[in-house]
């Protein structure tokens, strides 16, 4: 009987401290890890008290049946238990489950807890019978494998009952019964086993569930199965085995942390995403789509398993105050962000900056890549870190988080880069601060119509006042846009040569002048910004780019710094009016203001 | 921040406690340790990508 005596979880400083210094220990894995058993354990039992007091006729409304397989399991086999509890998709399930209950009591399905369970049984030994769910005619047994039904009813329920030996599964009412091998791999294509990829280099062992069947695996809505081609999950299992060769030669501490840390890959087709993604429900996955290089892929275990670490964190410690509030600017989003997406954030991309420096030390064969994309990434750290520079709502613990990430910049920024890389960097980061406050910064209205009436009756510009951020659109052009063009122009020349040809055979004349821009031959791209000024919105910010690159940085800092404004009073004056005109005209009254700050 | 004490956690370590004894419990401080981690769950995808970012940070 548990003695009832509640303690709450602590962390000690050092494994603080060792956390927010970079990679960790499995042994500080393994307690963050087990903050995050408590925390589902909670909101599970959080879910068995909603579906009992909210009850819903159905078999996959009632969660007792599941507890019950679970609890008995536990007593056997407690690390199975845990296991599954802590399997990525059981967490955004719980989350998603838990997000619908809480307020309107809509019906939660626990047909996932189910599955969850049937899977526990049947790796305990433990005798079960549940009601399964049928989707896609497909029945998803976690970390166990996936059941195809001979049938093309597309959903519905199935009786799962496991005894000692013997897994039997009825459908459709009784007519179909099977009984399965877990143990046995998929030579028929009705029962297959779990993917799962296990490497081992320089001793250390990196064991990950390929998981392309889970509904929950992207962490989002339900997705169906899809089922891997066999040749397609050979060239995933041998990125796997590059990407930790690379990782434990290149980058031993990541690798030791990943190996502690990740416990689910989900291949993602390429068409629904461009680059890794992770999700604060599924801490130890990786989504990730098919087609990355091996450092890419490296690249984003790190990235997103410093998500993960994050997550865990964040549940311990409180890193924010409860009432911290307002936006700032971070260079990898388009949007303005909350404080904790930019501790997220900080924490992530000076890992990624740290790794970018670690293959450029050792000469690797992408070494040119890594000296840009460590100049890049610390860049971006730098901006990032100095939007926060007035945030008044870090707890002591954010604001260690915060300074040990300044510390780990630091040392990023003492490595030398080649000067024209270092350009390019600092093209494009002006080039997104920019555009993020064109996008996101609205100009206080009063102070535009003022300062239009002192433009057209010659008067000097008045000091504005400060704007707001805004809620707003921003659609992506369908080409490359000046930033994609100056990255492949580093990193991919033959595809920068490609784009460039298209924008000369465009009929657009701000794409036209994007590319100018990006093959350096800033008097086209300053003569073709201004002829497109009636075109595009943010040809403000290429103008003031051009006048940067030809050395006129004084006329430049009002169209970089404050291109909302000059886009506003310039689209109340006229389109056609000059904008290094209003730029130059507004600068004696335009103080600057801290990144990020309307 | 000195090395040797520990940051303090609101997260109740139920790591321990069997599920049989979870599914029952009616202590107060558990009943508020679960409403605790239930309000921190993000109400909407959007929720979660203000706080992480979900595909970019």
């Amino acid at each position: 009987m548990f003695d009832h005596e509640l303690t709450r979880h602590s962390l000690s400083r050092a494994a603080f401290h060792e956390i927010c210094a970079g990679a960790v220990s499995r042994e500080t894995m393994v307690g963050l890890l087990d903050a995050e058993y408590s925390r589902r354990r909670l909101l599970l039992r959080a879910v068995a008290d909603t579906a009992t007091t909210v009850p819903v006729p159905g078999g996959l409304a009632d969660p007792m049946p599941a507890w019950d397989v679970l609890a008995r399991a536990e007593v056997l086999a407690p690390g199975v238990v845990r296991d599954l509890i802590l399997h990525p998709p059981f967490g955004v399930w719980l989350h998603r489950v838990v997000a619908r209950t809480s307020g309107a009591g809509q019906r939660n399905d626990v047909g996932y807890l189910n599955t969850i369970a049937a899977a526990v049984a049947i790796r305990a030994g433990v005798p079960c019978d549940l009601t399964l769910p049928v989707s896609y005619g497909v029945i998803v047994l976690p970390t166990v494998g996936r059941l195809r039904l001979p049938t093309r009813f597309p959903a519905g329920t199935a009786r799962l009952r496991h005894s000692v030996g013997e897994t039997v599964v009825t459908a459709l009412g009784g007519r179909l019964t099977m009984t399965i091998d877990p143990m046995r791999v998929d030579v028929d294509g009705v029962f297959r086993a779990a993917p799962s990829h296990s490497v081992t280099a320089r001793g250390v062992e990196l064991s990950v569930w390929l998981d392309d069947t889970d509904p929950y695996r992207e962490f989002r809505e339900p997705r169906p199965p899809y089922e891997t081609p066999p040749t397609e999950m050979l060239e995933w299992r041998k990125l796997l085995d590059e990407v930790w060769e690379m990782l434990t030669h290149h980058h031993p501490a990541w690798a030791r942390e990943i190996a502690a840390g990740v416990r689910l890959v989900s291949p993602v087709p390429p068409a629904r995403a461009a680059a890794g993604f992770s999700s604060a429900g599924a801490i130890g996955a990786v989504a990730a789509p098919a087609g990355l290089g091996v450092s890419a892929m490296a690249e984003t275990f790190v990235h997103e398993l410093q998500h993960s670490k994050m997550n865990a964190l964040s549940r311990l410690v409180s890193l924010t105050n409860a009432d911290a509030s307002g936006w700032y600017y971070a260079p990898w989003r388009a949007d303005p962000r909350p404080l904790t997406g930019m501790l997220h954030g900080v924490f992530a991309f000076v890992a990624v900056a740290e790794f970018w420096l670690a293959g450029r030390r050792d000469g690797a064969p992408t070494a040119a890549t890594a000296e840009f994309l460590l100049a890049y990434h610390r860049r971006q750290v730098g901006w990032a870190l100095d939007s926060l520079a007035g945030a008044t709502g870090l707890t002591d613990a954010g604001a260690e988080l915060v300074a040990d990430v300044r510390r780990r910049l630091a040392a990023c920024l003492r490595a030398d880069v080649a000067t024209e890389l270092d350009a390019v960097v600092d093209r494009l980061v002006v080039d997104h601060y920019a555009g993020w406050r064109l996008r996101n910064i609205e100009p206080d209205r009063d102070s535009v119509v003022a300062l239009a009436d002192d433009w057209c009756h010659g008067r000097p510009a008045r000091p504005p006042r400060p704007g707001a951020f805004r809620e707003r659109t921003h659609a992506s052009p369908d080409r490359p846009d000046r930033q994609e063009l100056l990255r492949a122009k580093v990193l991919d020349p033959a595809g920068f040569d490609a784009a460039v040809r298209r924008a000369e055979r465009s009929g657009e004349r701000s794409f036209r002048a994007d590319a100018a821009y990006a093959r350096d031959d800033h008097e086209a791209a300053l003569a073709g910004y201004l002829a497109a000024r009636g075109d595009a919105h943010d040809t403000v910010t290429g103008v003031g780019l051009c006048l940067r690159a030809m050395g006129r940085a004084d006329t430049a800092r009002v169209l970089l710094t404050r291109p909302e404004l000059v886009a506003a009073i310039a689209a109340r004056v006229g389109a056609d009016v000059d904008p290094i005109a209003v730029g130059a005209w507004l600068e004696p009254a335009v103080d600057s203001v801290r990144v990020g700050t309307p | 921040m000195s090395l040797s004490t520990d940051l303090d956690s609101q997260l109740v370590d139920v790591t321990r406690m069997p599920l049989s004894e979870l599914r029952t419990l009616r202590d107060p401080r558990l009943l508020e340790a679960i409403r605790a981690v239930v309000r921190k769950v993000p109400r909407s995808e959007h929720e979660e990508i203000q706080e992480q970012g979900l595909t970019d940070s």
